[in-house]
């Protein structure tokens, strides 16, 4: 654990070097080199760099090279890979029968399936992203034998199409309507397959029991997917801004820790309950399809937790970006190309440091009467609203105007008809019949949310569209206001000066998060 | 933070939780029905879907183009009602079988009627192996067969019966046609079926299709499916057409619509007004 608390220097030049890595992956994002072009004058530089930081003894001097190193390092991971997966041919164009193994969890949305293939029929081992009709229904890992006609996929007009694929390391897709035929069902990593099976079942037990569109919204703010909403549902819920409850957050994560801490605390050991966590949470991620948020909050709570178990506290800013680090490092796609990681980052962020200005604007006098739930649920939206609104600007063209108040709204009951519908589910595995009765439970919380929706994206104010030619200069405006404004909070409270300074000392204001109160509960 | 609050209460979420699930039990036991009978002609977009429903009972028409029927089974079957009495499938094309799909993945359903009729599409096929997989009873009445419902519903089947076979170079052709009969309303459910069907079915079995209340108008308003002579034989009181909005077929045909103005008829649309609910009591109609 080497961002934990040691002299100042040490550790915020780590900060440099996460940063570093994860400029030079994004800017290698934009340009299409081969890397067996330039590898070998890269290892030159690499090795002058090297020579650099031996020959000099100033440390200013001695961190420059190695940031300069670690962004090459960057550079090329990208390029590397983007070569990789370049230089993966099919026999593109041609009609053609082959087999391949399902390997993901087929996402299901109206009257078609997609999910992507492996397939070893074309030399190397490759992946091809297959859409087809909804039924019959595949599963992860299945054999299947598919007769049609291989696609280079080419980008759409406003969607950057091949990078998407490329993200999930798929390089070919196939012509409408392909002949698909199951030959086993054997494939696959046998323990993801039971932990999909596992998923599985708890969608059908809720799309049994609770109607729509409730049912799908209960799954989704449970394990996080958009799978059964229709359109104008979805249209609705981007409108109100609520969108994240049904994209998996760090939500579902805590609640893990949180609950297996909870209750297993005076029974077994804090170490114990850590390697339990590990478990959990991983089982978790594998279940849900390992999303980038998922990813997130697992590793920034994971490593939290173990700071807490070893007695350390960890300094936020080398977490959240070694937590970046490591997923780039893992799959350098979704750094530019994954929306997802995107928001989640920016809204952890935005938590952390922004929230406690809101917080302190609180403390105010006339905020005196403002019940404590609506503060933070104001304080909670807004702070991780502001730092994503660019982001959802750039990507969506769309602001919803009073996310705000149907947060305020809802936040609040999400965390119990999570609890609700986790509740019924397991009920329902050992009792069926008094399973049934618990969802319909679920039902009300579900059905409220989905009414503030309906009625709020009725509201002709709900939210505005903004053309793509103000949005670049609405965007650096807006960067540069939120800027000044932790700026100024930070430089007034040197002691909270997080992003540069003493990591030390956290202010009362912001050790107020779950992380402080998992601690404490573990400290007891 | 505010969700670290609120799971902090888990406890009393639990006690909350275990409360509402004491009051969910008890008021299954307490629940009065509406005791009229409904009809709803599902807005599911291009396609046909209608479900007659009474207090629990429920007989399903076609499911539509895709899922959204899930949806609209939602909102009008009472909410710990998940079964499903009778599913009537009039013909395997996509915009009539799709939905049914969905629909008996997650509902529990009693007995299936349709021809039989073979056809092969991924979907049509996905039916037939999902009701096999899951052993459900199913029927292929002859024409004049009857079959009584809840208390006094009665359906008599008018076509195809044996011939669906013969019929199958056009699929519309072998919509299943029945009457529906409940106290002194009465309605007649269509599918696609088209011209030479109400030929076949007016010289055998004209008296089957007289004093009729409640058309659902055949092949989505087509001319095809519906002609003055037609029309005028079975002389409803109310039309109503499932089509989808702005639909590349053209729906509803304006010589449909001539031919239903011209005998008087209240004429709805699914792709004007949504789904349409119609409620009787056996004796008196609404139409909503």
């Amino acid at each position: 654990m080497m961002m934990k608390k040691k002299s100042i220097p040490n550790f915020r030049v780590l900060t440099i070097l996460f940063i570093a890595f994860l400029v030079g992956v994004f800017v290698s994002s934009y340009f299409d080199i081969d890397f067996f072009r330039i590898y070998q004058i890269a290892f030159l530089l690499f090795l002058v760099l090297l020579g650099g930081i031996f020959l000099f003894r100033n440390i200013k001097l001695n961190i420059c090279f190695a940031a300069t190193m670690i962004f090459f390092a960057g550079f090329l991971l990208f390029s590397f890979i983007n070569t990789k997966l370049n230089n993966l041919t099919a026999p593109f164009g041609q009609t053609l029968e082959f087999s391949g193994i399902v390997s993901s969890y087929p996402d299901i949305s109206g009257n078609s399936q997609s999910f992507y293939l492996s397939t070893s029929d074309f030399g190397n081992s490759m992946k091809i992203y297959i859409s087809t009709s909804a039924f019959p229904r595949y599963s992860y890992g299945d054999a299947i034998k598919v007769k049609s006609t291989i696609q280079k996929p080419t980008n759409f007009s406003d969607f950057d199409w091949v990078s998407y694929l490329k993200r999930y390391g798929a390089t070919a897709t196939l012509d409408n309507n392909p002949q698909i035929k199951l030959i086993s069902n054997s494939g696959g990593n046998s323990l993801l397959k039971s932990l999909y099976r596992i998923r599985r079942n708890f969608e059908n037990v809720v799309q049994k029991t609770l109607p729509e569109p409730e049912s799908s919204l209960g799954i989704g703010i449970l394990i996080g997917s958009k799978q059964g909403f229709s359109k104008s549902l979805i249209n609705d819920f981007s409108r109100v801004g609520i969108t994240h409850i049904i994209a998996l957050s760090g939500y579902n994560v805590t609640i893990i820790i949180i609950f297996l801490t909870d209750i297993l605390l005076g029974f077994i050991s804090r170490k114990k309950i850590f390697v339990l966590s590990i478990i959990f949470i991983a089982t978790f991620v594998a279940m849900t399809g390992a999303a980038s948020s998922v990813i997130r909050a697992a590793i920034i709570t994971l490593l939290i937790a173990y700071g807490k178990t070893i007695g350390r506290r960890a300094d936020m800013a080398n977490l959240i970006l070694l937590s970046a680090t490591v997923m780039v490092a893992i799959n350098p796609f979704v750094l530019r190309y994954d929306t997802g990681f995107q928001l989640s980052f920016l809204a952890f962020v935005g938590l952390i440091y922004f929230s406690p200005i809101l917080q302190k604007v609180f403390t105010r006098r006339i905020f005196r009467y403002v019940p404590e739930f609506v503060k933070s649920a104001v304080t909670e939206t807004l702070s991780a609203q502001i730092f994503v609104l660019p982001l959802i600007l750039s990507a969506f063209g769309l602001i919803s105007v009073i996310a705000l108040i149907t947060n305020i709204l809802i936040l609040p009951i999400i965390p119990a008809s999570m609890l609700f519908i986790f509740l019924s589910t397991l009920i329902y595995w050992i009792i069926p019949t008094i399973g049934k009765l618990a969802l319909l439970i679920s039902y009300l919380p579900l059905k409220y949310i989905i009414l503030i929706a309906e009625y709020f994206s009725k509201l002709p104010i709900s939210a505005i569209q903004i053309s793509g030619r103000w949005q670049v200069g609405l965007i650096i405006f807006y960067a540069l206001t939120i800027g000044i404004i932790i700026l100024r909070h930070y430089s007034k409270n040197t002691n909270q000066f997080l992003i540069f300074g003493n990591s030390a000392s956290f202010s009362k204001e912001q050790s107020k998060n779950v992380f402080s109160y998992l601690s404490d509960k573990i400290k007891r | 933070m505010l969700f670290r609050k609120l799971i902090q209460n888990w406890r009393i979420y639990l006690l909350i939780f275990l409360a509402l699930l004491t009051l969910a039990i008890w008021s299954a036991y307490f629940k009065e029905p509406d005791s009229n009978l409904h009809i709803f002609i599902f807005d599911i977009g291009q396609g046909d879907s209608e479900l007659i429903q009474k207090g629990n009972y429920q007989i399903l028409i076609d499911g539509g183009p895709d899922d959204s029927v899930i949806a609209q089974l939602g909102k009008v079957m009472p909410l710990e009602d998940r079964e499903i009495e009778e599913i009537i499938l009039t013909h395997p094309h996509a915009d009539h079988v799709t939905g049914l799909v969905d629909v008996l993945e997650r509902y529990k359903v009693d007995r299936i009627v349709y021809s039989k009729v073979d056809y092969s599409s991924n979907i049509y096929q996905s039916f037939i192996s999902k009701i096999e997989k899951k052993n459900i009873p199913v029927t292929n009445p002859n024409i004049g067969e009857t079959e009584d419902v809840f208390d006094q519903g009665k359906i008599t089947y008018l076509w195809p019966g044996k011939n669906a076979e013969s019929y199958k170079e056009n699929l519309n052709n072998t919509s299943e046609v029945f009457r529906f009969d409940y106290g002194k309303f009465s309605g007649l459910f269509t599918g696609d079926a088209e011209l030479p069907v109400w030929q076949e079915i007016i010289s055998k079995n004209k008296n089957l299709i007289l004093n009729i209340t409640f058309l659902k108008v055949a092949h989505h308003g087509s001319n095809t499916g519906t002609s003055d002579e037609i029309a005028s034989t079975i002389d409803p009181h109310i039309a109503i057409i499932s089509c989808g909005q702005n639909n590349k077929y053209g729906f509803p045909h304006k010589k449909t619509i001539g031919a239903l103005e011209k005998i008087g008829a209240d004429i709805y649309r699914t792709d004007l007004l949504g789904t349409i609910n119609i409620s009787t009591n056996g004796e008196n109609w609404s139409v909503k």
